[in-house]
């Protein structure tokens, strides 16, 4: 049983680790994306709204499947590094958009002078981690050993049907309450800076 | 093909169905005036909204083939169902939270209007999230073009199609959202309109 538990907390561990530096690469292309949104090139900012707009309509499931083969076929990593970097660019696309438009409202805050208002950035930012965490699950539909791979491999140990039904149930509370929390937290971080701004 | 691509599109507009309903309901439930009923459906609604779709998929798939022969129709209607439950929970809490901003009285047009925003997010959410359906063997056009192809052949021309398809689609839902909210705005009062 404990055995199972830290298995699985190492496997959490991945998808932590996966939304995090998706998070980081989508806030540093997202700020490039934004200042290209916002500059004063009229085709550029309507290139690159159109971008983000595909990359925001973009299904990350479909991207994964996009991602797989192309980079299979480059031949430049192997084993589960392919995976994961497929994992990674399936991902981006959603929180590169996510972070475009949240940096854009940052940046039109600044210009404005409510400085206090363009830090509601941090608990958007916050969101897209969340998110990002939440849809890392899929990686378990191209072999990435993360918390839903680990469940579902485990699930296929078990003998009977209500067994698997448990564990994923126990599974789905667990990451309803984690997330959920996370969720109260970034509300909660909201709220106090825009108290703070009204102040 | 032709035949993935109509499932596709019929999966897409079943979930988006499934949201709108799943978010009524969540927000009359949690309205009920019976605590049996207000209380379980609001840890239902943050249970399902906190939870990774896949994980749902799984859980519904092993449920009902346990209860019935899945077949390729079960599949989708599983399909819906978790994916309309995970974002419906999602569309009901924008209902719920629009009316804490209003009065008592305030009636379901007006909460359906704050709330526009937010529940069209859950909308062209649940309709990107329709190809996880392909997880639990749902034979929609995803996983039609991953078992055909298997990454061998003409991958460029798979990838098109599929990204194509689904940019499309999704394009349209927002498109098609947009037209409803503005349609729900024209029926506020003019001083209310945004």
């Amino acid at each position: 049983m404990f055995n199972h538990v830290l298995g699985f907390l190492q496997a959490l561990a991945i998808n932590l680790s996966v939304g995090l530096i998706v998070l980081v690469l989508g806030l540093m292309l997202g700020f490039v994306t934004a200042v290209a949104r916002l500059g004063s090139s009229p085709i550029g900012s309507s290139l690159m709204n159109f971008f983000i707009g595909v990359l925001r309509a973009a299904p990350s499931y479909v991207l994964l499947f996009v991602a797989l083969p192309i980079l299979t076929a480059a031949k430049m990593f192997g084993g589960e590094i392919v995976l994961l970097l497929a994992l990674f660019l399936a991902l981006l696309a959603g929180a590169l958009a996510s972070c475009s438009d949240a940096c854009v409202t940052f940046l039109q805050y600044r210009a404005q002078g409510q400085t206090k208002q363009a830090w509601l950035i941090v608990p958007n930012i916050f969101q897209t981690f969340i998110v990002a965490v939440m849809t890392s699950g899929m990686g378990a539909a191209i072999g990435v050993h993360e918390a839903v791979h680990y469940t579902l491999t485990l699930a296929d140990t078990f003998e009977t049907r209500m067994e698997r039904i448990i564990l994923v149930g126990m599974v789905i509370l667990f990451f309803a309450g984690i997330l959920g929390f996370a969720k109260f937290l970034s509300t909660r971080l909201s709220s106090r800076i825009a108290a703070k701004d009204s102040v | 093909m032709a035949r993935s691509t109509v499932i596709s599109i019929l999966l897409v507009a079943g979930v988006i169905l499934a949201t709108v309903l799943f978010g009524i309901a969540f927000y009359v439930a949690s309205n009920s005036r019976w605590p049996v009923i207000r209380v379980p459906s609001n840890i239902l609604r943050l249970i399902l909204m906190n939870s990774p779709a896949i994980l749902l998929l799984v859980f519904a798939y092993l449920i009902i083939s346990g209860v019935w022969l899945y077949t390729g129709i079960l599949a989708i209607v599983t399909a819906i169902l978790a994916i309309g439950l995970n974002n419906g929970a999602a569309a009901g809490e924008s209902l719920v939270q629009a009316s804490k901003t209003l009065a008592t009285d305030a009636s379901f047009l007006d909460v359906a209007r704050v709330s526009a925003t937010p529940y069209r997010a859950c909308v062209i959410n649940a309709a990107k999230a329709a190809p996880l359906a392909a997880f639990i063997g749902t034979p929609e056009i995803l996983s039609m073009l991953t078992d055909s192809t298997a990454y061998v052949g003409d991958i460029s021309v798979t990838l098109t199609i599929l990204l194509l398809f689904y940019i499309i689609v999704v394009q349209s839902v927002v498109g098609l959202s947009a037209s409803a909210v503005g349609w729900l705005n024209t029926k506020a009062p003019e001083g209310d309109r945004v």
